[in-house]
């Protein structure tokens, strides 16, 4: 059983789904920027590292939400925040400024090359973590 | 690639996916009948990618060789390790999770084909 203050188990219940979505995309991005960065980085630098740091975010909020604990959470907290702010501040400027992103990455035009599941994705994570957090008021003890 | 062999996977892994979160959604679990349904799953992912490497030695290459052997790998991985993943929690999201590793794969082959070009 976890700790009290730790909350309820983030992957449980529905989180064992988002944790298996969560882990295809650090797979699937990961895969994806390295291929990107190996073979053709000087086409698009900036879409490629912004594929790269996206892998890493996809994999931290994996590991958060995968292990219990406090220090797991502030982590998935902490990595859906980047993804939902990433995704929105990259689908934005990719719709601005296309130039800069000759090659698709995973949040371009808002995830749309992913059927819009990376501007999903982030918002049921956070919306998990708030719905599995300790309870407040036992935790200060009224 | 062979668009056929890929026809048949994306059938497979669309059936054995639909039927488990059918299942998930009728809150049941035959375990037997999920263990038998991943395993088909992961045998037309192996199948698709002999045939791949078949292909691949007999001359012809895929578009993005980097890229293709990318998905590739993942094709084999994602069914077994999702259903690991998914059975170890004994309730329907479990159940549910499985189904969808299952779609994934799915995905997997009709990026596997693009990327073959």
């Amino acid at each position: 059983m976890a700790a009290p203050t730790a909350g309820r188990a983030t992957a449980s219940g529905p989180g064992r789904l988002l944790v298996l979505v969560y882990g295809i995309f650090a797979l699937s991005a990961g895969a994806r920027a390295a291929v990107q960065i190996a073979t053709r980085f000087s086409d698009a630098p900036v879409a490629y590292l912004l594929s790269a740091l996206a892998a890493v975010v996809y994999v931290l909020a994996t590991v958060g939400l995968a292990r219990s604990g406090l220090r797991a959470r502030r982590l998935a907290l902490l990595a859906c925040t980047v993804e939902l702010v990433g995704v929105l501040t990259v689908g934005t400027v990719s719709l601005l400024v296309p130039d800069e992103f000759p090659d698709a990455t995973v949040w371009s035009g808002y995830g749309e090359g992913y059927g819009f599941v990376p501007l999903v994705l982030p918002v049921l994570g956070l919306a998990w973590l708030r719905h599995t957090a300790p309870d407040r008021r036992s935790r200060e003890g009224r | 690639m062979r668009p056929g062999v890929a026809a048949a996977v994306i059938a497979v892994s669309l059936l054995v996916g639909v039927g488990i979160v059918a299942l998930a959604l009728a809150d049941r679990r035959p375990v037997l009948w999920l263990l038998g349904g991943l395993a088909a799953v992961e045998l037309a992912a192996l199948a698709q990618v002999l045939v791949a490497v078949v292909v691949v030695l007999r001359g012809e290459r895929p578009d993005s060789a980097a890229t293709f052997a990318g998905y590739a790998l993942a094709s084999l991985l994602v069914p077994p390790v999702g259903a690991v993943w998914a059975l170890s929690e004994r309730s329907r999201w479990g159940t549910a999770a499985a189904g969808v590793s299952c779609l994934v794969l799915a995905v997997l082959t009709v990026r596997l084909r693009q990327v073959w070009g």
